[in-house]
């Protein structure tokens, strides 16, 4: 059955959506729910349910062998007081406005090149790529050898040449930026997926345009960017997400390193997460830790809802407005 | 041949049908096969959580061996995690209620999972153990273990620390060895580590051409760890004043913590994060002349034929020495705590047990019938420098630990001592601070800890 020409794309396919649901039938409703209660059950037990158990054992003081006691906000108010908690925000923040504009740009500055067609393709595609396959604690060790300050592969040719060598892993300044350099190094995933978008770009698009005199810049400008937005904003969602979360990297170059200290001079390496994971597996203070984790989950929530809400200004959707 | 056809519908009910079979017949709890045998003795199988890498875990092994001879219906299921996040491991295997049996714990982390219940009190189960004789063991073993008057742990690994020397690298600069029981000052010792400390074009450190940030041998390794606090007292400082007070602020403290910084940063004997290095910096790896050690490395030391001996760890005001040991602990909610007790008790404190740790180089032994057998192996170092060890951990005139003026191990707090200093140890290393500019307040934030057990 046609939708009406009168009805709009978007309503013609709620409609026909639940014309599809009310022919089925009673069987066929029973075996969908059959086959989707596993992941339903696996979602509420091991996903919903934890989470609100974090809610109340953010509310007690629970240090994991003895039962919780309840304790009300206090596990909040005293947190607000913790200098190393401020700190922690610090160094994360800094971290995520230095880390999400450089890995989009980055990531989707590779896509670029290699979405282009010349000889070896596949090859620079997949040396882009393995980065990414490799496991965090190989990742940060072997940049605990990379970044080494007098004898690594980055600070010794900028010695031989006169320029200025940073300690990268010991200065507070520099710990920070170093960590956003290994993240950098790992970005695979993201050029792949940029990758993907930017070959589903229609030539008809990039033909058009330059039988109207568009440049390359203009190209790009008018073309290609608002045509990969949608994917811009999906990544800058996910990293967003990500990149408050670092912890990986950290706990390997500096907790778990025997002649390190907990978190880098001055605290300098002190990410959230590896504050909350201190204080739930070091500390004891499991209710401490799960309000850290609910007062990170409602940042990033705020956080991804402003997104959501700036996406009307800047990404194009091809299906809005546009043909059935 | 009839072909019979199956519906889609049929097919689904067949397999939703045999998927709920699977599930129940998988959810069913065992049935116990009886072999008619009658009672015997109940196999058992203790969780044990190790730590600390191959070399602890052979001796391990080699331990759980020997006690499976004697006692056959004893299995052993072993967890090991190696380097510094063995406490993370364990308490997530306890949080998710996987806790071991037993477990190697380390001295720092005995007293803050004491604290919090995780220990079971030992002293009921020597008692009531026939074989346990307190007269049998060296004095001050237990130290580490200890809070509110009960042990909570039985010494496994460790015992004094000392100086090593390497002495094949004395010989190639032509410098007569320390004696072992001959107490350098800190001036003898960074005058001594000077004339051992080479960079990579062979100049040392009294060179005009020296290059502190290419240097391949160091003179001397300071503890900075485990070993610190014996520079804080032979400046006369305390770590912990009988007073409950931690006057890290005082100028004997904060003079001892410039020294420890300034022999990698002034006089360039000792590696520093400031010079950071290429590779391995130990005694064991040939790249430096004398290293504040434990006794527990001496196996590891061995292991990489190393030539070496021993003597007193430098002095400024008073000649402190000073060691300790880590134990296997008890989980307060094992479900054998007895079985438990027999193992560890065996491991650590009886004379089979011991000998492993003893012919393996792990401890200094804390029996004392095995005193010549630690003495005369033959073994490096030879039997006059490892009597400095005996030395270091008798003397009551040197012998110190910290919280000795409160009766307790740092009070019961020292991973979160430890989690606290880091970043200032650090900046201080460095070279960014001076230890006066941060004493005031790693005093008072220390202060609270050992009153509260909290940073903030």
């Amino acid at each position: 059955m046609q939708s009406s020409p009168a009805q709009s794309a978007p309503e013609a396919q709620t409609d026909r959506g639940l014309r599809f649901f009310q022919r089925l039938s009673f069987e066929e409703t029973l075996f969908g729910w059959m086959f989707i209660i596993p992941a339903v059950l696996g979602l509420l037990f091991f996903r919903l349910g934890p989470v609100f158990a974090s809610f109340y054992l953010s509310l007690t003081k629970y240090e994991i062998i003895t039962a919780p006691q309840w304790i009300g906000f206090a596990n909040y108010t005293k947190l607000v007081k913790d200098a190393l908690w401020l700190r922690s925000i610090e160094v994360t923040l800094w971290y995520v406005t230095l880390f999400v504009p450089l890995s989009l740009t980055f990531a989707y500055a590779v896509a670029l090149l290699m979405s282009r067609n010349v000889r070896g393709i596949t090859t620079y595609r997949t040396l882009w790529y393995l980065p990414s396959v490799v496991p965090v604690v190989a990742s940060a060790t072997i940049w605990r050898w990379g970044l080494n300050p007098e004898f690594g592969p980055i600070n010794y040719p900028l010695k031989v040449l006169g320029l200025p060598a940073p300690r990268w892993l010991t200065d507070p300044d520099w710990i920070v930026p170093s960590i956003v350099f290994i993240g950098l190094w790992g970005l695979g995933n993201s050029v792949l997926i940029f990758l993907a978008s930017l070959i589903s770009v229609p030539r008809t698009y990039y033909e058009a345009a330059e039988v109207d005199g568009a440049n390359s810049w203009a190209r790009f400008r008018h073309v290609t960017l608002p045509l990969t937005s949608s994917i811009i904003f999906y990544q800058l969602i996910v990293t967003v997400i990500n990149s408050f979360q670092v912890f990986g990297v950290a706990y390997i170059l500096f907790v778990s390193n025997p002649s390190a200290s907990s978190a880098g001079p001055n605290n300098a390496a002190l990410f959230y997460v590896l504050y909350m994971f201190r204080n739930a597996f070091g500390y004891f203070r499991n209710g401490y830790a799960s309000a850290m984790a609910w007062i990170l989950f409602l940042v990033i929530m705020l956080l991804t809802a402003i997104l959501f809400y700036s996406q009307r200004r800047w990404v194009y959707y091809e299906t809005e407005g546009g043909g059935s | 041949m009839q072909r019979t056809a199956m519906s889609r519908r049929s097919f689904l009910q067949l397999a939703a049908g045999s998927t709920a079979a699977a599930a129940l017949a998988a959810c069913a709890p065992p049935v116990a096969v009886s072999d008619g045998s009658g009672a015997a003795a109940e196999p058992i199988t203790l969780n044990f959580f190790n730590r600390g890498g191959q070399f602890i875990e052979n001796v391990m092994d080699q331990q759980m061996s020997l006690y499976r001879e004697a006692n056959p219906n004893i299995e052993f299921e072993i967890n090991a995690v190696a380097g510094a996040s063995h406490q993370e491991a364990l308490l997530i295997m306890i949080s998710a209620g996987t806790g071991p049996d037993m477990w190697f714990d380390a001295n720092r982390t005995t007293g803050p999972l004491t604290r919090k219940g995780v220990t079971t009190n030992l002293e009921p189960y020597f008692e009531a153990d026939p074989e346990f004789n307190e007269d049998d063991y060296v004095e001050n073993v237990w130290i580490a273990q200890t809070y509110d008057g009960a042990r909570w742990g039985i010494p496994w690994d460790s015992g004094a620390m000392l100086m090593a020397f390497n002495i094949d690298l004395f010989d190639e600069v032509g410098v007569p060895y320390p004696e072992p029981n001959q107490w350098m000052t800190w001036d003898e010792v960074v005058e001594l580590a000077k004339v051992l400390t080479f960079d990579l074009d062979d100049n040392s450190v009294n060179d005009s051409d020296f290059n502190p940030a290419r240097v391949r041998q160091y003179g001397l390794i300071a503890g900075k760890g485990h070993g610190r606090p014996t520079y804080i007292w032979a400046n006369d400082a305390e770590v912990i004043a009988d007073d409950g007070t931690m006057p890290m602020d005082s100028d004997e403290f904060i003079e001892a913590m410039n020294w420890l910084a300034d022999l990698g940063l002034k006089h360039f004997v000792s590696p520093s994060p400031a010079y950071e290095a290429a590779g391995e910096i130990s005694i064991q790896a040939g790249t430096v002349a004398m290293q504040h050690i434990g006794v527990w490395s001496l196996g590891r030391i061995n292991q990489a034929g190393t030539n070496w001996g021993t003597f007193p760890v430098p002095y400024n005001k008073t000649k402190t020495s000073y060691g300790h040991y880590s134990p296997l602990c008890v989980f307060s909610q094992t479900d054998y705590p007895q079985e438990s007790y027999d193992f560890i008790s065996w491991a650590c404190l009886s004379n089979a047990g011991q000998q492993i740790l003893v012919d393996l180089g792990m401890q200094q032994p804390t029996r004392k019938d095995l005193r010549e057998q630690f003495l005369n192996n033959s073994e490096p170092p030879a039997p006059e420098y490892r009597q400095a060890f005996y030395d270091a951990f008798e003397d009551q005139a040197t012998f110190r630990w910290p919280g000795d003026t409160i009766g307790s191990y740092y009070g019961g707090w020292y991973q979160t001592m430890l989690d606290f200093w880091g970043p200032y140890l650090d900046q201080h290393w460095i070279g960014d601070v001076r230890w006066e500019d941060v004493a005031t307040e790693v005093r008072q934030g220390s202060e609270q800890i050992l009153q509260t057990g909290e940073i903030s």
